[in-house]
């Protein structure tokens, strides 16, 4: 018993690290749906097949094959909520729910067409001051986005491992509990 | 080797969850007063084995340790095991709830079998007793990747295919296993045999 104690303490101890399971985040980058996937060890998900749905209906509005570094880039489908899912084989699934932020995706990418055409001396007024400033935004916000949406995967803390112990040690009192009733 | 939620089809989540209940209800049974202690602590190194990754080549694997709770709970390794995956689908999202039957019959199938297959050899001397050990971890590994693949046949993947890639996938562990399992029980059988002959 004291061998198994110390069994279990040496394991505690040891690094946790995420096991077969495939997390799954996806941020808006410059009108486009950035999608990232990873195994366990932050290992990245390479050509899994990701399929972005809409939630309730379950109607497909895009798809793609993430890349070497797991990564996928999607056209950002209209508003609204959908849910993002990665396939590996395997018995490997992720998926995310995404919350699409329409205003941007809609109106940025006819601005630049605008500013080249009126060349260097271009002037420009309010609105589309207004534009420019929400695309630069929306470059330096990118990372941010990333790392929010990165932080908001669960992963397994200290807490969790040690709470799952107690339950099973209290689980097995309750046992033994149950028994003693049972024969007295 | 957790089969994810949303992949497998209905009759398979059905008939893993009613195998894994029956098998709960047996192993439970069959744990006496003495040993509730012992399964709940190797109940808990399979819980946080998961989360332990030994970098092997191209990927990563982690112990599962089923085979060594065979050996050393005998039916008593299926509510083990059973319990470790539930607790594992709530704190760390491996698997899921509809799929934990499926999970469970997975894992704790195989550990029973080569736990009681093995069983018989313990008394026999170092020697046997080590074979006996290793085998028990290194096939218990094996034929969870195979009843994974043959799981996910439900599902549009090949069969041959599919257990192929699990079971190269898994060698490396089969083998760590293998030692894990023989290096545990010929101490345990040194130190303390008494807990080796749990039923």
């Amino acid at each position: 018993m004291k061998f198994l104690l110390l069994f279990l303490l040496i394991m505690v101890a040891a690094t946790p690290a995420l096991a077969h399971r495939l997390s799954v985040f996806a941020y808006e980058e410059q009108g486009q749906l950035q999608v990232e996937s990873f195994f366990s060890g932050n290992r990245p998900a390479r050509n899994c097949e990701v399929v972005v749905t809409a939630e309730g209906s379950g109607e497909n509005l895009a798809q793609s094959i993430t890349d070497e570094a797991g990564r996928a880039t999607l056209p950002c489908p209209s508003a609204g909520k959908m849910v993002v899912s990665v396939a590996c084989g395997e018995g490997h699934r992720g998926q995310w729910l995404y919350t699409a932020n329409d205003i941007q995706a809609e109106v940025i990418p006819s601005l630049d067409a605008t500013l080249k055409d009126q060349g260097p001396a271009a002037q420009v007024d309010e609105s589309q001051l207004r534009l420019l400033i929400a695309q630069e935004l929306d470059k330096q916000l990118a990372p941010i986005r990333r790392q929010l949406a990165l932080n908001s995967t669960q992963q397994p803390s200290l807490q969790d491992i040690l709470g799952g112990i107690g339950y099973l040690l209290g689980l097995a009192g309750l046992v033994a509990y149950l028994r003693t009733r049972q024969k007295g | 080797m957790h089969i994810s939620e949303g992949i497998l089809a209905a009759p398979v989540l059905l008939c893993g969850a009613s195998l894994a209940g029956v098998g709960t209800l047996v192993g439970l049974r069959s744990i006496n007063m003495d040993r509730i202690m012992t399964v709940a602590i190797l109940s808990s190194a399979f819980f946080v084995a998961s989360l332990i990754h030994v970098p092997i080549g191209p990927g990563s694997v982690h112990l599962l340790l089923s085979g060594l709770m065979g050996v050393m709970l005998g039916w008593g390794c299926v509510p083990a095991i059973a319990a470790a995956l539930l607790l594992q689908a709530v704190f760390f999202q491996f698997g899921g709830f509809t799929v934990l039957g499926v999970n469970i019959v997975i894992m704790a199938g195989p550990a029973l079998l080569c736990g009681l297959l093995v069983r018989p050899f313990l008394g026999r001397g170092e020697k046997q007793l080590q074979i006996a050990a290793f085998l028990a971890g290194f096939v218990s590994i094996a034929l969870s990747a195979l009843l994974m693949a043959l799981a996910l046949i439900s599902t549009d993947q090949q069969f041959w295919l599919t257990a192929k890639v699990v079971l190269f996938a898994h060698l490396p562990i089969m083998v760590v296993e293998g030692l894990v399992t023989m290096f545990v029980v010929r101490f345990v059988h040194k130190v303390q045999p008494d807990m080796l002959e749990g039923r």
